[in-house]
């Protein structure tokens, strides 16, 4: 086990996370890990979900469980004086969670009524495609429940096995609010010392295979089309990252509608309300992605196709310009401020840099990598991962539209 | 909460100061006694068409020199516009907590309201509604809430429609701007790491705007006196909204009734959720909402229904479970269970320095609060000091649709 704390005064409350090593990207069948994690709070070899939820309210305490991509998480917020029961809570509940049939059976049924209810937002259907194209059948390119159908082909003893294999994998817990640090560690210690402290492995290493489908037409039941363009960019230890995180802020990632598809899309052209960008949406151990995004009318979705690869282009072939870069700076710098105001985020941090060995929960080491970015650095870093030659585009467009094709 | 520092200025503008060293950073809101509940019917959707021309040029900022200026500091900033008011919202590092102050204090005092901007924002909303049509939570609510409020101005649709935004020009623009953003309107709060001369300095800044507002009192909305239904054919998944008739927000009925809902729907293991959710299996998800509204609202329920569930057996338990609540009552644990749920959720709620601005602000500017943090602390107490009795008369008073309320289904 390995576990980080952090005292948070202002409240008397905590924030507890213990992360196990597998999710997603570790599961054969899509959807195992959504259904490991979704368990850990459906009770444990002691006890059942409705005595776990009981207890937990009529103390004030949540308590959340969910399967993600890189690892199965288990989260409880609650007053600091409840905190030595949500740490035995969480031991008991993440280390000998019961994995009752029945409610597995549930729990499989009720995340197959969640993709069902997805399945009504043209932007969710249109986005999912779009992952599909980019990462084809690499565990990146489908939803992180999995599908309706794979959900379907699941046993109860595929999930069991899933948390066998990713509590042996290693336990990773944070702990933050108005805490006595020594005494949580020694408690926390006391019930997870045996845990085990490592990364999950061995791993396949997740270079995805690209589908070659460069633009792709989803037929949706709403009124608006959905355009996503992009392509695979970097992992987030890449030494490109730092460049390509303030990139997204000059193109659009940043403050309000600030950024240069933003103004453009949305500002100039009034062509979208949701105009987006990020450059490393998703990055984990495997590569993220540019995205361009933007809700428009069929009938525009043409023209807010070409207004955002011209920004792209313009970017790649020019650059940032000196005050762009001097502002994304700043602005990832300020932001990191508000990053760490609560126990939750605290919580979240520590886990988060604990799990991928990064100095996450460190301000100075976040804005020490931007300010060692340079404007050639930005630029080599565009030409390198966001090719505007090299986009897949997948377009949502209503049934009755001849847009985009 | 600590109580802030008030000053009134002489133009009427409430300045509320709660320092806050907990993080160096400062937020500030300036709220406006001003949603689209006032406006006339013939410009509906033009409050929320004000909030964003607000970042679309006035005499000291270009269109988008705002959001470029908050980026370059390292801030962020946002609007929201709701049916009793609209609020202005940055959080930025304090070393910059005057930049806000200048920005709110110039477009205060008037706005740019360039026609090719208006022109090309009203495209931009004409797609924000779009975006929300698609949607079936969005497209039911506004059918529940548009029949539950039968002509009141709490019933309108915030965006507005792409008709009536048609009607909304630059002149309609600058004559609800001048009405309603009058400083005698608004509320300005500054929490967080910043010392005391920024009360000073705030006034000094706004003390030159004057002009006199004109927003006139809203008559409170009626309640339906009887159950109605509607439906929206979106979507294939079957969703329900129960909406129900609420008190005032700055009302001790309106905490009783939060309780009410909390000990019925709040958290895995409250009746409803386990007759729906988890024991019966019928719905995916179950949730309770009260808006916080300046006079009477709505309470709602919304139920998103497991595919191949009939949705008849949904609303049969839904509505056995509000008699039963309104029949047996509370017993003492599931108060006890309502409390404790509540003052956790409002500790953790109220952990950022922005949420206890905005609260502040929110009292300050809508709910009758007169030190600030009243509305606040008051809700908190009335939390703590509920009784049994209290919760189950509001239960009784307000959750029985058949005295009342409008049912609505979306899906096919």
């Amino acid at each position: 086990m390995r576990l980080r704390t952090r005292r948070v005064a202002e409240v008397e409350i905590a924030a507890l996370r213990v992360w196990l090593c597998g999710g997603e990207r570790h599961s054969p069948l899509a959807g195992a890990a959504c259904l490991a994690g979704r368990m850990l709070d459906e009770g444990s070899k002691a006890r059942d979900w409705r005595t776990v939820a009981t207890a937990a309210e009529d103390r004030g305490i949540s308590v959340a469980a969910a399967g993600g991509y890189e690892v199965l998480g288990l989260a409880l917020d609650g007053p600091v004086a409840e905190l030595d029961r949500m740490i035995e809570w969480a031991a008991e509940l993440a280390l000998t969670p019961g994995f009752a049939p029945d409610r597995w059976s549930w729990q499989r049924q009720l995340a197959q009524a969640e993709l069902a209810a997805l399945e009504d937002e043209p932007g969710a259907i249109t986005g999912w495609r779009f992952l599909d194209q980019l990462y084809g059948n690499h565990p990146r390119g489908r939803p992180l429940a999995g599908t309706t159908a794979s959900l379907g082909q699941l046993e109860a003893e595929d999930s069991r096995q899933f948390h066998r294999q990713a509590l042996a994998n290693g336990v990773i817990i944070a702990l933050a609010g108005a805490i006595d640090e020594d005494e949580a560690s020694r408690r926390l210690g006391e019930l997870f010392g045996s845990a085990a402290r490592g990364q999950p492995g061995p791993l396949e290493e997740p270079v995805a295979p690209s589908t070659g489908e460069r633009r792709r037409r989803v037929t949706l039941v709403g009124d608006q089309a959905h355009l996503f363009m992009g392509k695979r960019t970097v992992t987030r230890d890449h030494d490109d990252m730092p460049a390509l995180e303030l990139a997204a802020v000059v193109l659009g990632a940043g403050a309000g509608l600030a950024g240069r598809i933003p103004e453009r899309v949305r500002e100039r052209e009034g062509l979208a309300y949701t105009a987006s960008v990020d450059t490393v949406a998703g990055a984990s151990r495997d590569e993220g992605r540019l995205v361009l995004y933007a809700a428009t009318s069929a009938q525009r979705v043409d023209q807010a196709e070409s207004s955002m690869r011209e920004e792209l282009e313009r970017f790649v072939s020019l650059g940032a310009t000196e005050g762009e870069l001097e502002a994304a700076r700043s602005f990832l710098a300020g932001q990191e401020i508000f990053r760490r105001e609560t126990a939750r985020q605290w919580a979240e941090l520590l886990v988060e840099a604990e799990f991928t060995g990064l100095a996450l929960d460190s301000p100075d080491w976040a804005t020490g990598r931007w300010a060692g970015v340079s404007l050639a650095d930005v630029k080599a870093a565009a030409e390198r991962w966001l090719d505007p030659e090299d986009l897949v585009v997948t377009v949502g467009l209503p049934p009755e539209s001849n847009g985009s094709e | 909460m600590a109580d802030p520092e008030l000053r009134v200025l002489a133009n009427g503008l409430t300045i509320a100061y709660l320092p806050d060293a907990a993080a160096p950073l400062v937020s500030t809101t300036l709220w406006y006694r001003a949603g689209s509940a006032h406006e006339s019917s013939a410009e509906i959707g033009i409050a929320h068409f004000l909030e964003h021309m607000m970042f679309k040029g006035s005499a000291g900022f270009a269109a988008g020199e705002i959001d470029q200026l908050t980026l370059s500091v390292g801030g962020s900033n946002n609007a929201y516009t709701s049916h009793d008011g609209t609020v202005y919202v940055f959080n930025l590092p304090r070393d910059d907590w005057h930049l806000p102050l200048e920005i709110e204090a110039d477009r205060m005092a008037g706005l740019a309201l360039v026609p090719e901007e208006v022109d090309a924002e009203r495209a931009v909303i004409e797609e924000e509604i779009a975006e929300a049509d698609d949607d079936p939570w969005d497209a039911l609510s506004m059918r529940v809430l548009e029949t539950f409020y039968d002509g009141h101005p709490y019933g309108r649709r915030i965006l507005g429609s792409r008709g009536s935004l048609g009607r909304i020009g630059r002149a309609e623009l600058e004559r609800f701007h001048a009405a309603s953003y009058a400083p005698g309107q608004a509320v300005l709060t500054i929490a967080g790491a910043v010392g005391p001369e920024a009360l000073d300095q705030a006034a000094e800044i706004f003390d030159a705007i004057s002009r006199p507002s004109g927003v006139a009192d809203l008559e409170a909305p009626r309640a339906p006196s009887s159950l109605s239904r509607v439906e929206v054919a979106l979507g294939e998944t079957r969703r329900g909204l129960l909406a129900m008739p609420s008190p005032a927000a700055a009302t001790a009925e309106f905490v009783h009734l939060r309780m009410a809902l909390t000990a019925l729907a709040g958290g895995r293991a409250s009746p409803l959720q386990t007759r729906l959710v988890d024991d019966g299996q019928l719905c995916q998800s179950v949730s309770s909402e009260l808006t916080e509204s300046v006079l009477p609202g709505v309470a709602t329920l919304a139920v998103e229904v497991i595919p191949g569930v009939d949705p008849e057996r949904v609303e049969e338990a839904l509505f056995e479970e509000l008699a039963r609540l309104r029949r047996e009552g509370i017993d003492s644990a599931a108060v006890e269970r309502s409390r404790r749920l509540l003052v956790s959720d409002w500790l953790f709620s109220h952990e950022t320095i922005e949420a206890r601005g905005a609260t502040v602000g929110a009292g300050l500017a809508l709910f009758g609060s007169e030190s600030g943090s009243g509305y606040a602390q008051r809700q908190y107490q009335e939390m703590v000091n509920a009784t049994g009795e209290q919760i189950e008369a509001a239960a009784r008073r307000f959750l029985d649709p058949d005295s009342g309320a409008v049912l609505g289904w979306a899906g096919r």
